[in-house]
């Protein structure tokens, strides 16, 4: 069993934590992430390189302050947000990233296949908020590719859950064929 | 029957190390009761009053002699030595303990069993027709597309947290609905091509269900070719999952979604997302429908002579016994010198669905040694040996008398559907199973209830209608009175082809009356139908609910 | 005057338990900690919610003095719960398992 509580690594600048990332040899890690989530009216973070996560009527309203900055910029989404009214505002970013306001809402997970299957989201797609160990597989196989884990929850749980399944039945983002086009 | 491949049979064992670990993570402290409870409900694992209650999935109701054997040795092990069949075709055990639930788990794996998603706001076991390969008015065996269908919902990632549960169940009969599938989320009717050279379809119904707001479902497709069941299925489910409520528990099935946007808007909308993703990978492929259906083909029946005749003489015999077993619990098989055998576990004074250890040993024993080692769960809660060489049935009916399995009553007005009620369930306002034995012991005259003919007869313990009361000719709903126990009287409903939902017949009553005035229903029935052809639930639509008013409510000493 | 109990389901077994003095808890209702104000009742009720590792979702319960001075439970569903099912198991190889004698109404 992992230790419930997960020592805080030490913090390059306030704001820095540790998340999970899908490597780039698809295996997911902990890695320490940068980015800046502000809520609407957050002042941007001082440290200019600072990479900064605004929600996407900000991101269209503040677009010459964002773009002046030297840190990149990606959007974050509510869980309910309309796949069809969202998807071509950000396709460009290289981070996504969705609220999961109550991990039994499972709106999100559409809209994250809809932007990977549909849309064709290439960046980063990171589910934040009530984000639980046990639902991280569903939802890597919805598209997501980090994890920011709810206040308190264990990062190696986290991990030792998206190891929990080697088959399923059906396609993912990454490869559509259901199990009866692999099967043999 | 489908036997796991490889992968079934990983992912299947990889979820119970998957549960034990997330159990571990209770006991420790590592998760909260909260955080665990969506978890353990999607392995089917419920608090119920007393302990917790672990729901087993029978995927269409189908097991084999060695799984129903393995399910008697678990009950013995991990429980109290009998289980509880349910009216979606599963097997519920009352007393398991968390920490002994994987290792029950892993004993029903060893015979590919799972408890996947047998609760929680996911798609749960599909349901079918418990006479599906058998029936005589069969257009295709549904179970070949009810496993298509189990392998497609298991741990979809999209689907696991929707607004609320979601029922589907499928029927392969187009004229004789066995399966109910006009009170599921999504009905499947197969359907003949709509050419002489066009194979098989289905008709999709959508947006029916009990519950607080019985409704019944409306047809969302006329024609879906087979191909397309799953992107269909799946555009369905998208719709549903974006815009389903999810405001409020009591209104958040497909069925309010489908009411509030009316069917021809609601199925524009799956139209529409099926057009984006019909023809992808998910169209099914030839090799996969064969790989499925070779599994579903019939056993090596013996080339035998018709045996209708002989049958018919032995619900005759002067064995009173064997003939009202023949007459009530015999059905015609598809092929000449079989009969299916429906065993009912609704015997006088027992609670409805329930069998033992050794009840359930001697079935699969009686399934290895008269059948082709098969046994079906009905929804009714009662179990089917469905290949039985008729000449066979009267040594069969003697040993199935042996442990009280040869209730002569198959869709008579005492093969009651009960859910637990109020002496199991957390969620129950009054008791089930006591009205259930009351009603078996009143009517114990065998004579009577075969001249009643058939009358379903279903009870809930409360509105969300497991019981399903709403489709009960006659309909059992308890309420909580200011802590007394009442019971309303419904009638008129129907699961099948000519679905209803039964209505209220008047005031609630208290326990210590509702017997007399089933009785009292039944009597006004006998003593005012047209005929003996003239069924109960025909008489009830003919002649409306003032007869039976007037006899139930009209006099003022009607107790 | 009202008298309460602070109940729950073990975390381990999913039986009915009732909170007694000093955190403990019993699987008899008549040996629970009766409470006769509702300020004690609710910080006991907070006090079992800090124990959610032992037990689950506990709540509280009205109870009376019945013969003998005995604790019994004012609802239908709690007597039920505290005694087990009012009908005969079909099968009950555990001696633990004492089904409660039938109600008046059930033997009219």
């Amino acid at each position: 069993m992992a230790n419930p509580s997960t020592p805080e690594a030490p913090e390059l600048h306030p704001g820095a934590r540790r998340i999970i990332r899908v490597g780039a040899a698809g295996k997911p890690e902990i890695v320490i992430d940068h980015w800046q989530r502000l809520v609407d009216g957050d002042p941007f973070p001082s440290l200019n390189a600072l990479p900064v996560l605004v929600s996407l009527e900000r991101a269209e309203q503040e677009r010459p302050a964002l773009e002046h900055r030297l840190g990149t910029w990606g959007i974050w989404l509510a869980g309910d947000a309309d796949p069809e009214q969202v998807a071509a505002r950000v396709l460009d970013r290289a981070l996504v990233a969705i609220a999961v306001t109550k991990f039994t809402d499972g709106r999100h997970y559409s809209l994250a296949r809809l932007l990977r299957e549909r849309y064709g989201f290439r960046g980063e797609l990171r589910a934040f908020g009530d984000v639980l160990p046990d639902q991280l597989s569903y939802m890597r196989r919805c598209g997501y590719t980090s994890f920011e884990l709810a206040r308190g929850k264990s990062l190696e749980t986290g991990l030792r859950c998206l190891d929990a399944f080697s088959v399923s039945y059906q396609g993912n983002t990454e490869d559509p064929r259901p199990l009866y086009r692999r099967r043999g | 029957m489908y036997r796991y491949d490889h992968y079934d049979q990983v992912l299947v064992d990889q979820r119970v190390a998957q549960f034990r670990d997330q159990i571990s993570r209770r006991l420790s402290g590592e998760i909260t009761e909260d955080e665990f409870k969506p978890l353990r409900l999607q392995n089917g694992l419920y608090m119920q009053l007393h302990a917790y209650m672990l729901r087993v999935a029978i995927p269409y109701g189908l097991l084999s002699s060695d799984q129903l054997r393995k399910l008697a040795e678990v009950s013995r092990t991990y429980d109290r030595g009998y289980g509880h069949f349910s009216t979606r075709q599963n097997i519920q055990y009352n007393w398991p303990r968390l920490q002994d639930v994987p290792d029950l788990l892993a004993e029903l794996a060893s015979v590919q069993m799972h408890a996947i998603q047998t609760s929680g706001n996911c798609i749960r076991n599909t349901t079918s027709d418990h006479l599906a390969g058998v029936a005589r008015d069969e257009l295709v065996d549904p179970r070949v597309y009810c496993e298509i269908i189990r392998q497609w919902s298991t741990l979809h990632p999209e689907f696991a947290f929707l607004p609320r549960k979601f029922k589907i169940a499928v029927t392969g009969a187009p004229t004789a609905d066995r399966a109910a599938v006009r009170v599921h989320d999504i009905g499947v009717r197969a359907v003949p091509g709509r050419t002489a050279d066009e194979p098989h379809g289905f008709q999709v119904l959508v947006g029916g269900g009990l519950g607080r707001t019985p409704r019944i479902a409306e047809v969302c497709r006329e024609f879906l070719p087979r191909e397309h069941l799953l992107s269909y299925l799946e555009a369905i489910l998208r719709v549903y999952n974006r815009y389903g409520r999810r405001d409020n528990k009591f209104k958040a099935r497909i069925k309010i979604l489908v009411g509030a946007l009316g069917i021809e808007a609601f199925s524009e909308q799956v139209e529409a997302e099926w057009a984006q993703i019909r023809d992808g990978a998910m169209q099914l492929t030839p090799e996969e429908f064969d790989r499925v259906a070779a599994d579903f083909s019939d056993p090596d029946y013996a080339a035998l002579e018709p045996s209708d005749l002989f049958v018919q003489s032995l619900a005759l015999s002067k064995d009173r016994a064997l003939g009202r077993f023949v007459a009530s619990n015999v059905l015609p098989h598809k092929r000449p010198g079989y009969s299916i055998v429906m065993i009912s576990l609704k015997a006088k004074g027992k609670p409805p669905g329930d069998a033992t250890a050794e009840q359930m040993e001697l079935v699969a024993e009686l399934a290895d040694t008269y059948g082709f080692g098969r046994i079906v769960v009905a929804h009714e809660q009662n179990l089917v040996l469905p290949d039985i060489e008729s000449r066979h049935l009267p040594e069969l009916h003697a040993r199935l008398s042996a442990l009280d399995l040869a209730e002569p009553n198959i869709g008579k007005v005492t093969d009651i559907i009960a859910c637990p009620g109020l002496d199991y369930c957390n969620l129950a306002n009054a008791r089930s199973i006591p009205i259930a034995t009351r009603i078996s012991e009143r009517i114990e005259d065998l004579d009577y209830l075969h001249d009643l003919g058939d009358i379903s007869l279903n009870i809930s313990g409360c509105i969300n209608a497991c019981g399903h009361h709403h489709v009960g000719n006659i309909g059992i709903l308890g309420i909580d009175k200011q802590g007394e126990e009442f019971y309303q009287l419904m009638l008129g409903g129907s699961p099948s082809d000519d679905a209803s939902i039964g209505k209220i017949l008047g005031p609630a009553l208290p326990s210590a009356e509702i017997v007399d005035a089933v009785a009292n229903v039944l009597q006004t029935y006998v003593n005012n139908r047209e005929s003996a052809d003239e069924r109960f639930l025909d008489y009830v639509r003919r002649a409306g609910f003032e007869p039976f008013k007037e006899q139930l409510y009209g006099q003022p000493e009607h107790a | 005057m009202k008298l309460w109990i602070i109940t729950g389901s073990a975390t381990e077994s999913g039986a009915p338990i009732y909170l007694q003095t000093n955190n403990r808890w019993t699987h008899k209702l008549s040996a629970g900690h009766p409470i006769a104000s509702e300020a004690e009742r609710q910080s006991l009720l907070d006090a079992a919610k800090a124990q959610q590792r032992k037990v689950c979702d506990p709540y509280w319960i009205e109870v009376r003095r019945a013969e003998l001075g005995h604790l019994a439970p004012v609802s239908l569903r709690e007597k039920i719960r505290a005694e087990g099912p009012t009908i005969s198991l079909v099968s009950t190889p555990f001696s633990s398992t004492t089904p409660a004698s039938r109600p008046a109404a059930a033997s009219a």
